[in-house]
């Protein structure tokens, strides 16, 4: 396995990128994982997305439509510390959605890493989407 | 059209204005409920109670006539002192008239029954207690000005901040309507709230770089997939004139 992630690393000292590239390679089983070249510097943070193709369609809103669409998702590995504030605010948001991703992204994935090493992955959609179809 | 204003809770009782209300797409929460049979939720009446997004959004961008009407506080309602004076001077009334009441009834009792030839028992005047009362006015007798102008209404910046949100959330054509029960402060529906289901909860309106609180996010998002919403964070600066932002927040189905 490709292992070209950039180091960034939370309070006590394991890689929040590291995490969640393992998780996405190991316990969920995505293919063609990839480091995006673009990086943001945010608060102390480098930011940076993990491209990656899921085993299977992760919306039932994904099929049709959009013609580049090669099921390329974007996952963004953010720390989520439980004593503090976070540091994702609309301006972050804006600088990954401007920055980060390529322009026909329909979503990113952020994947909240936690101290305890369990990962939570959640789609953030620019204005206001509806929920996916069952 | 009537709105009362208590406090900073708008009220229209005419059930004629809420029908006009409903069809601008004002929905608001109908609050009236009897002391004596009080119902929860389900079946109140009138009056029904506005959010005060509601009430700027008929001052200031409405088609409608909206007249505002304070309902004004009762003198002794003003501070903690003269609230306990009332407090004393009413409980001392009520045990006044109780005492004559009881008096008197207790004498048309004992003249009753002496004559049907019955000799009264001590233990009658339990049966008594229970018959006293008191009558209370349904409208106010005092000389409290209750009616002022719109022009005196003075929105808080935070209320303002609100506000902003609202009106952006109904220019996209949303009806919108109180939020908490699914853990945001508006939930949103395409039309009619009977007529439609809602796909939307907005959170409180953040500042744009006021962070996320991300256990927050978590609950109000995976609340949210479980009734077939999507979570949808807001952003309105206090300062500048910009409009009301919003990302949507979905749990991914794994992980």
């Amino acid at each position: 396995m490709d292992s070209d992630y950039t180091d960034v690393t939370n309070r006590i000292g394991e890689s929040t990128f590291r995490l969640v590239w393992d998780n996405l390679a190991y316990a969920q089983l995505w293919e063609q994982l990839r480091t995006r070249d673009e990086q943001v510097e945010w608060q102390g943070q480098t930011l940076q997305i993990i491209e990656g193709k899921p085993p299977h369609k992760l919306s039932n809103d994904d099929d049709g439509g959009n013609e580049n669409d090669h099921g390329i998702e974007y996952v963004l590995p953010i720390e989520m510390s439980q004593y503090k504030a976070g540091k994702l605010t609309f301006k972050c948001l804006d600088l990954i959605f401007d920055q980060l991703c390529p322009p026909d992204a329909r979503r990113i994935t952020l994947a909240l890493a936690n101290s305890d090493g369990t990962v939570m992955f959640y789609f953030v959609y620019k204005g206001i989407h509806k929920p996916k179809r069952n | 059209m009537r709105i009362v204003l208590i406090g900073e809770t708008p009220l229209v009782f005419n059930l004629d204005d809420i029908r006009q209300l409903r069809q601008h797409g004002i929905v608001g929460v109908l609050s009236g409920t009897l002391p004596s049979l009080s119902q929860q939720n389900v079946f109140l009446s009138v009056p029904l109670r506005l959010m005060m997004e509601e009430l700027l959004w008929l001052l200031w961008d409405s088609p409608l006539d909206v007249n505002v009407v304070g309902g004004g506080l009762p003198h002794f309602s003003k501070d903690v002192k003269s609230g306990q004076i009332h407090g004393q001077q009413s409980a001392l009334r009520v045990q006044e008239s109780f005492e004559q009441q009881r008096l008197q009834r207790w004498e048309n009792h004992v003249r009753k029954l002496r004559l049907i030839g019955v000799e009264p028992q001590p233990g009658d005047s339990n049966l008594l207690e229970g018959s006293l009362f008191m009558q209370t006015h349904d409208s106010r007798k005092d000389d409290v000005k209750s009616e002022h102008t719109s022009s005196e209404l003075n929105p808080t910046a935070d209320q303002i901040r609100h506000y902003k949100l609202y009106r952006k959330l109904r220019q996209m054509g949303f009806t919108v309507h109180p939020g908490g029960r699914f853990g945001g402060k508006y939930v949103v529906y395409p039309g009619d709230p009977l007529r439609f289901h809602s796909h939307v909860v907005i959170s409180e309106p953040l500042e744009d770089d006021e962070p996320l609180d991300f256990l927050q996010m978590v609950a109000g998002a995976r609340l949210a997939t479980t009734v077939k919403k999507s979570y949808v964070a807001s952003c309105v600066e206090a300062k500048g004139e910009e409009e009301a932002r919003f990302y949507s927040f979905e749990w991914a189905g794994f992980g």
